[in-house]
């Protein structure tokens, strides 16, 4: 019976031990500590940080390196395949689109999209780019090639890019993305299956030098807001959280009278005592 | 061997319970022989690594390093501030004992776990750990290593609110708040006699516990983050973040001038009394201390425009009577005095010329035109080191140097106290200077180390170094000879006490 009961709290004991174990995973934590490979690449790993001039061979059948273009103007590079059947082609639609809606294209910033498959040749490539039917002038400015494989590794991880291949099949898993470089130097790296106008504006104005206000927009997880911040219009009104700027003021003002209220009692007493001795 | 002025009724204590204090407050004291210079390396390392002395090493550290210097120097002058402030207030009211040695130990934890997230854990978000960096590092450091920060800033709230409220109850029991805050002056009274040093306590510790507050609710908003996922509003985080630092700082300087109240006027054989003008001042700073940090979010556009214009009308004001006041006071006080020029007088004397030369510097940051100029430059480096090293640390060194010579009965020969002075004076405002070059230079800060296209940068920081070198010895030399003033008084007030 004893020996049940000390196995019955073991048990419990060690139930508790895990479950505070566990208690310091918090979704921060899993955040900042899941090291796999497979999650997008992440923009502050790679910021500022230099790009590796590599040797490409061209779709128009030329040889030169990355600095040759990015030594006119900033790039937007990218990484595709010629036989992809899932992200490439919609994506490079996406970046066509908004950077028609955006403009810019060959007075700001060219487009260099590289294969990272080993086994695509240029021409296979000059298939992916005429598929993307793009407009006599645009072609100019969008540059289709591949790399050496060790090169194109090298690359690969300046920017955090990365690709399995698929068991079984000529399909390559890898993200979309896009890295805005400028001077040999990653200044954005924009990750997702298609490419918004909006953010391509942003990554253009930093590739022009210009200032962006980033301001995380308040969600509806946010229970205490300063203000409620309209980005278009910039107007703004006081939100719950501004109570929390009151607060110490107000606290500390509570605190502080009641320890100087005691002080107010006592001579009140005293001056109360002092009377009725007198009177007596 | 000084001159003795008239002051209100002292508090009596029991032989052996005032040499426990004063053992205290040497103990406190002796902080500072031990972090200062570490402290101090760390922000050597920082210049050296502008001057681009170590190309190859990972810019981690040097965040890190900022860190630590940044916190743990705010840290180190408000302590040692306070403590000393306390032991002067003791003529006046009754502190506990008990607290102060809880609040002594409480914080040597609080350091030390300051030491082991920065230094072991890396963490390097800087003092204002503005969310949501802490916990979104990208790797650069672990999440425990916020963990071990934001508690060790916890404990160190803890530990000076408990100081603050009991000073304020010893207060309490000898002045109403209106006596305290000194409101009959105002109304043309001067009865009864309170000593400017009430007043500034009074205010100091009022506007620091408001500072602690905003602190608790920060350390809440990154609780329920961390643990629950409920992110916080950037942008509140960040005023609540200036509100603690900025008011923690600037009590830090008003504990520094609170000292100079009390302690100078002994060198000149001049009383400094309480009046109107001054209880005015003072009480002007109350109000105005805690609308002039929003001057740090000049950069952030969702901040509403009225917010932006009150922190430079309050940046403004709060310059004028606090500092006006105590500078035209001390200059009034030494003129035409023969006043006894000591190490600990003449610090004293230098720490408010710097806090004046600091203030004109940061009322110059603190407009909006400007600061639209000078925000990530080293220009603000170079204001807040202006009056902080230059003005309420030697203050402090001055306080230090006064206790340490009462308690042990000696002072420094004419020519060392000439050589010290020199040196912190020369090799400070250089160093200084650098800086300010720098800032006018558009030399950004917060950079671990400059480009090619910033050469400048490191040219300022090489040319910075004789200065800091010159500053160094001079540091090194106050050192060595106020600790040996103080292993003696230590010893002297320990036999005391036992």
């Amino acid at each position: 019976m004893g020996s049940c009961l000390r196995h019955r709290w073991s048990k419990v004991i060690v139930t508790a031990l895990c479950l505070l174990a566990l208690c310091p995973f918090s979704p921060a934590q899993r955040r900042g500590s899941d090291e796999n490979e497979r999650l997008p690449p992440r923009e502050e790993e790679v910021i500022y940080g230099r790009v590796p001039d590599i040797t490409v061979r061209t779709i128009v059948g030329k040889t030169q390196r990355l600095s040759d273009w990015w030594q006119k103007r900033p790039v937007l590079l990218t990484f595709v395949f010629a036989h992809c059947a899932g992200v490439c082609y919609p994506y490079l639609n996406s970046l066509r689109d908004a950077i028609r809606q955006v403009g810019g294209l060959g007075s700001d910033y060219e487009v260099v999209a590289l294969s990272f498959a080993p086994e695509d040749a240029p021409t296979e490539l000059r298939l992916m780019a005429e598929a993307l039917r793009l407009l006599g002038k645009e072609r100019a400015y969008w540059h289709f090639g591949v790399g050496e494989p060790k090169a194109m590794e090298r690359l690969g991880h300046a920017v955090r890019f990365w690709y399995r291949r698929i068991k079984g099949t000529n399909q390559y898993d890898h993200p979309a993305m896009l890295a805005a470089i400028k001077d040999g130097r990653v200044i954005r790296l924009l990750v997702g299956a298609t490419v918004s106008p909006m953010r391509l504006r942003e990554v253009l104005q930093e590739l022009k030098g210009e200032p962006v206000l980033v301001y995380p927009l308040p969600d509806a997880r946010m229970p205490f807001r300063c203000f409620r911040y309209d980005p278009k219009t910039g107007a703004w009104r006081p939100d719950i959280g501004l109570l929390a700027l009151l607060a110490p003021p107000l606290l500390t003002a509570m605190v502080v009278l009641g320890l100087f209220r005691r002080k107010a009692v006592q001579e009140r007493h005293q001056a109360s005592e002092g009377r009725t001795s007198f009177d007596r | 061997m000084m001159a003795e002025i008239a002051l209100p009724a002292e508090v009596e204590w029991a032989p052996a319970e005032r040499a426990a204090f004063q053992r205290l407050t040497l103990a406190w004291g002796g902080t500072l022989f031990v972090l200062f210079p570490v402290l101090g390396l760390l922000g050597l390392f920082m210049r050296l690594s502008h001057a681009n002395f170590f190309p190859d090493l990972d810019p981690i550290w040097f965040y890190a390093a900022l860190t630590l210097h940044g916190v743990g120097m705010v840290g180190l002058w408000f302590i040692t501030g306070f403590s000393g402030v306390l032991y002067l207030l003791s003529r006046y009211v009754r502190p506990s004992l008990a607290v102060s040695r809880l609040s002594f130990a409480l914080t040597l934890f609080g350091v030390l776990l300051l030491v082991i997230a920065t230094l072991v854990g890396r963490f390097a978000a800087g003092w204002y750990f503005l969310y949501p960096l802490p916990y979104r590092s990208g790797g650069a450091w672990a999440n425990w290593a916020t963990d071990v920060y934001l508690i060790a800033l916890a404990i160190l709230g803890v530990a000076w609110t408990l100081w603050a409220l009991d000073l304020l109850r010893a207060i309490a029991q000898r002045y109403r708040l209106s006596q305290a805050l000194c409101w009959h002056f105002l109304r043309g009274e001067t009865k009864p006699e309170v000593p400017p040093l009430i007043l500034i306590t009074t205010v100091s510790t009022i506007a620091s516990l408001t500072g602690f507050v905003a602190a608790v609710i920060l350390l809440a908003f990154f609780a329920a983050d961390r643990f629950a996922g409920v992110p916080a509003d950037p942008l509140l985080m960040k005023n609540l973040v200036f509100y603690f630092g900025h008011v923690l700082v600037n009590i830090t300087m008003y504990l520094g001038v609170a000292m100079l109240y009390d302690v100078l006027p002994q060198y000149v054989g001049r009383p400094w009394k309480t009046t109107a003008t001054t209880a005015f001042a003072w009480n002007a700073v109350l109000f105005l201390v805690l609308f002039a940090y929003f001057h740090h979010l000049y950069m952030d556009f969702a901040q509403p425009k009225a917010f932006q214009v009150l922190g430079q009308v309050a940046s403004y004001m709060i310059s004028l009577p606090a500092a006006v006041v105590s500078i035209l006071g001390t200059l009034a006080m030494v003129y035409r005095t023969k006043g006894r020029w000591t190490l600990a007088s003449s610090l004293l004397f230098a720490g408010t010329m710097g806090w004046a030369v600091g203030g004109v510097a940061a009322v110059i940051d603190s407009t909006i035109a400007i600061n639209f100029r000078f925000h990530n430059t080293l220009w603000v480096p170079a204001h807040f080191h202006t009056y902080f090293l230059m003005g309420v640390v030697l203050m402090i060194m001055g306080f230090l140097a006064h206790l340490t010579a009462k308690l042990s009965g000696r002072e420094e020969p004419p020519a060392l106290r000439r050589t010290i002075l020199t040196l912190l004076l020369v090799g400070g405002y250089g160093f200084l200077l650098m800086f300010y070059l720098a800032g006018a230079h558009h030399v950004p800060r917060r950079y671990a180390a400059y480009p090619e296209e910033l050469a400048q940068g490191i040219l300022d920081a090489r040319l910075s170094l004789p200065f800091i070198a010159l500053l160094s010895i001079g540091i090194l030399l106050y050192l060595v000879e106020v600790g040996k003033r103080w292993a003696v008084a230590f010893a002297t007030v320990g036999a005391r006490s036992s």
